[in-house]
C-alpha cells in the first residue's frame, strides 16, 4: 500500500476508535414501569433536587468513582457540569446540612449488579454491558 | 514400481498421522487453556460478587451511618491599608497575613434511623485566633418527601451563599462580596422547614425558619437575642435559578442619653438571579435593609459578577455598589452614628480561579474600593469622634487555596 493510503486508512480507524467511546446508557430493574425518561429527569434524579421516576417510584441514584470515563461522560452530557462544578455544587448542598451526594460504586460491572438486584436504585454505565438483567431508560447520545 | 508407491503412500499416511497427533495436541493445549480460562472467569466472577454483596451490606450498616465530610481555606491576604468591616468582622492589614482568610471546618453527619439524622459542624477561623466554633448542630426529620424540619443551631438563609460563608469552594470569589454580605451575624438557634414541589420542569423549595439571633449587624451595632423569621424561595429551571429571601428581626437598643428605645423592627429582603451552563456564570444579587428609620440606617445594594470557565481557569469580574436610602433623625445619628451615618459605596473585583484538582482551588483576587464620597463606605471609622476619621479606599489582594473533602 502507498503510504498516503496507509496514513489515511490509520486516521480513519483513529477517528473510528475515538467516535466508538463508551456509550453511556440510565438503567434500572426490569420491574420498574417507566419504560424511558427524559434528560432533564436524569439530571433532577443524580443531582438530587428529585427522588422519583414519572411514574411516581422512588429511586436512589448511584454514582460511580471520579476517575471513572463512565461518570465524566455522563455528568458533563447530562447536566453540562465537570468534575469540579460538580463538588462545588454539592459541597454547598452538603455544609448548608440539606444534602448529600449519591453513593459511589466502583464500576460498570458493580452499577449493574446492584440495579438488577434491587428495583430501588439508578445507575449509569456502559451501554455494551448491558444485558437483559437491568432496564435502560435513557441513552446519551 | 510397486515400491515407490507404497513409499509414497506411507510417508503420506505417515504425514497424516502426525499432522493429526500435532492437531489433536494442539486441539487439547487448547481445550486446556479454554478450561483454565474459565476457571479464572468464575473465581473473579465470585470475587467481584463478593465486593458486591459487602457493599449492599455496608449501605445498611451501621457503619456507614456516619459521614463526615470537611473544608479548608489557606489564604494570603493584603490591603493598601490598615482597615475593618464596620461590622468588626473582617480586619485587613497593609502587609500579608494568613490569618485573615485562612479556616478550617469539620461536619458530622449521622444517619440516627428511619428519617432522622443529627448534623454537626464545627469551624476554626484563623482570624478568630482559630477558636473552634460550632456553626451548625441540629436534628432533622424527613417527615415526607417534599418536606423535611430541622431544628438547632442553623444558619440564615439570607443570600445565595449565606449558608457556607465559611466554604469557600462553594463560590465564585476569594470572599462573598464585602459590603454585600452580612457575615457578622449568621447563626440562629431555631427551626426551619425545607420544602420541595415541581411545577412542570420547575424545581422549588422553600425555606420558612425562625428562631433567636445574635451578633453584630453590618452597621456595627449589637443584636443581642433578637427573634427573627424568614423565608427562603429558591426555583431553578435548567441552568437559570431565581433567588427571593426576607427576613424580620427585631431588636432592642438602649442608649445613655436617650434610655431604652423601642424596639425597632427591621426587614432585610433580597433577590438573586444565577445563570450557570458549565461555560458561562451570571450571578446578581439584589438586597435592601429597610430599618424602620433609626437607629439603623436604611441600605440598598447590589452585585454583579460574571465568570468563563475554559478547562481548568476561571477568570470573573464582579461589580458592587450600596448606599444609604434615606438619613436618620439628627438625634440618633448623634448617639449612634456608627450605624446612622449615611454610607456609600463601589468596589470592582477582578480575580482568577486555577482547578488544582476536582476538590481543589487556587485564586488568586484584587478588590477594588472606591466612590466612598468621604463616608467611609465599607470601613469602620478609626476614630469615633466628629469629624470621623475615615481610613481610605484601600484595595484587597488575595490568594486563597480551598478543598473540600
Amino acid at each position: 500500500m502507498k503510504i498516503i493510503n496507509k496514513l489515511f486508512f490509520s486516521s480513519a480507524l483513529l477517528a473510528f476508535s475515538l467516535s466508538v467511546c463508551a456509550e453511556v446508557v440510565v438503567v434500572v430493574h426490569p420491574s420498574v414501569r417507566d419504560n424511558s425518561i427524559n434528560q432533564d429527569d436524569v439530571a433532577k434524579l443524580f443531582l438530587g433536587k428529585i427522588s422519583k421516576l414519572p411514574s411516581g417510584h422512588k429511586v436512589i441514584a448511584i454514582d460511580q468513582e471520579e476517575d471513572s470515563q463512565t461518570r465524566n461522560i455522563f455528568y458533563e452530557e447530562v447536566t453540562g457540569k465537570n468534575q469540579s462544578q460538580l463538588t462545588a455544587y454539592w459541597a454547598r448542598l452538603v455544609f448548608s446540612g440539606k444534602g448529600q451526594p449519591p453513593k459511589t460504586v466502583m464500576e460498570d460491572d458493580e452499577v449493574k449488579e446492584l440495579v438488577a438486584n434491587n428495583p430501588s436504585i439508578i445507575g449509569y454505565m456502559d451501554k455494551s454491558l448491558v444485558d437483559t438483567s437491568v432496564k435502560v431508560v435513557f441513552i446519551i447520545k | 514400481m510397486q515400491h515407490k508407491r507404497l513409499a509414497v503412500n506411507l510417508l503420506l499416511a505417515a504425514t497424516v498421522a502426525g499432522a493429526t497427533t500435532a492437531q489433536a495436541a494442539s486441539t487439547a493445549e487448547l481445550e486446556e487453556r479454554i478450561i483454565k480460562l474459565e476457571q479464572q472467569i468464575k473465581k473473579s466472577d465470585r470475587v467481584t460478587k463478593k465486593r458486591i454483596s459487602t457493599l449492599k451490606n455496608a449501605m445498611e450498616n451501621a457503619e456507614n451511618r456516619l459521614r463526615i465530610s470537611g473544608f479548608m481555606t489557606l489564604g494570603a491576604t493584603k490591603a493598601d491599608d490598615n482597615v475593618t468591616t464596620q461590622d468588626g468582622e473582617n480586619s485587613f492589614a497593609d502587609e500579608f497575613t494568613y490569618r485573615t482568610d485562612s479556616r478550617a471546618g469539620l461536619q458530622f453527619d449521622y444517619q440516627l434511623k428511619d428519617n432522622w439524622s443529627a448534623t454537626l459542624q464545627i469551624t476554626g477561623k484563623g482570624r478568630n485566633d482559630w477558636d473552634p466554633t460550632i456553626d451548625w448542630a441540629f436534628l432533622s426529620w424527613q417527615a415526607q418527601d417534599w418536606l423535611t424540619v430541622r431544628g438547632g443551631r442553623l444558619r440564615i438563609p439570607l443570600f445565595n451563599y449565606s449558608e457556607t460563608l465559611d466554604v469557600g469552594y462553594t463560590y465564585p470569589w476569594s470572599r462573598p462580596p464585602v459590603g454585600f454580605y452580612i457575615t457578622s451575624v449568621s447563626n440562629y438557634e431555631g427551626f426551619d422547614a425545607l420544602i420541595s414541589f415541581e411545577t412542570g420542569p420547575l424545581v422549588h423549595q422553600l425555606q420558612p425558619y425562625i428562631g433567636a439571633s445574635e451578633g453584630k449587624l453590618p452597621n456595627g451595632l449589637d443584636a443581642v437575642g433578637s427573634d427573627i423569621y424568614g423565608l427562603s424561595y429558591e426555583s431553578s429551571w435548567q441552568n437559570l435559578t431565581l433567588r427571593l429571601s426576607a427576613i424580620q428581626l427585631d431588636l432592642d437598643f438602649t442608649s445613655v442619653t436617650l434610655g431604652l428605645l423601642p424596639t425597632e423592627r427591621d426587614h432585610f429582603y433580597s433577590a438573586g438571579l444565577r445563570y450557570d451552563n458549565g461555560s458561562l456564570l451570571v450571578l446578581s444579587e439584589y438586597s435592601r435593609i429597610d430599618g424602620s428609620g433609626y437607629p439603623s440606617r436604611d441600605l440598598e445594594s447590589a452585585y454583579l459578577t460574571l465568570a468563563y470557565t475554559v478547562g481548568k481557569w476561571q477568570p470573573y469580574y464582579s461589580y458592587m455598589a450600596l448606599n444609604t436610602l434615606h438619613e436618620s433623625d439628627i438625634n440618633f445619628l448623634l448617639v449612634f452614628s456608627k450605624a446612622a451615618a449615611p454610607i456609600q459605596a463601589k468596589s470592582s473585583t477582578l480575580g482568577v480561579r486555577y482547578e488544582i484538582a476536582s476538590n481543589i482551588s487556587l485564586k488568586i483576587q484584587g478588590e477594588h474600593f472606591y466612590d466612598f464620597d468621604g463616608t467611609g463606605g465599607v470601613w469602620a471609622a478609626s476614630s469615633d469622634t466628629i469629624p470621623r476619621i475615615f481610613p481610605d479606599e484601600a484595595d484587597i489582594y488575595s490568594l486563597t487555596v480551598d478543598a473540600v473533602f
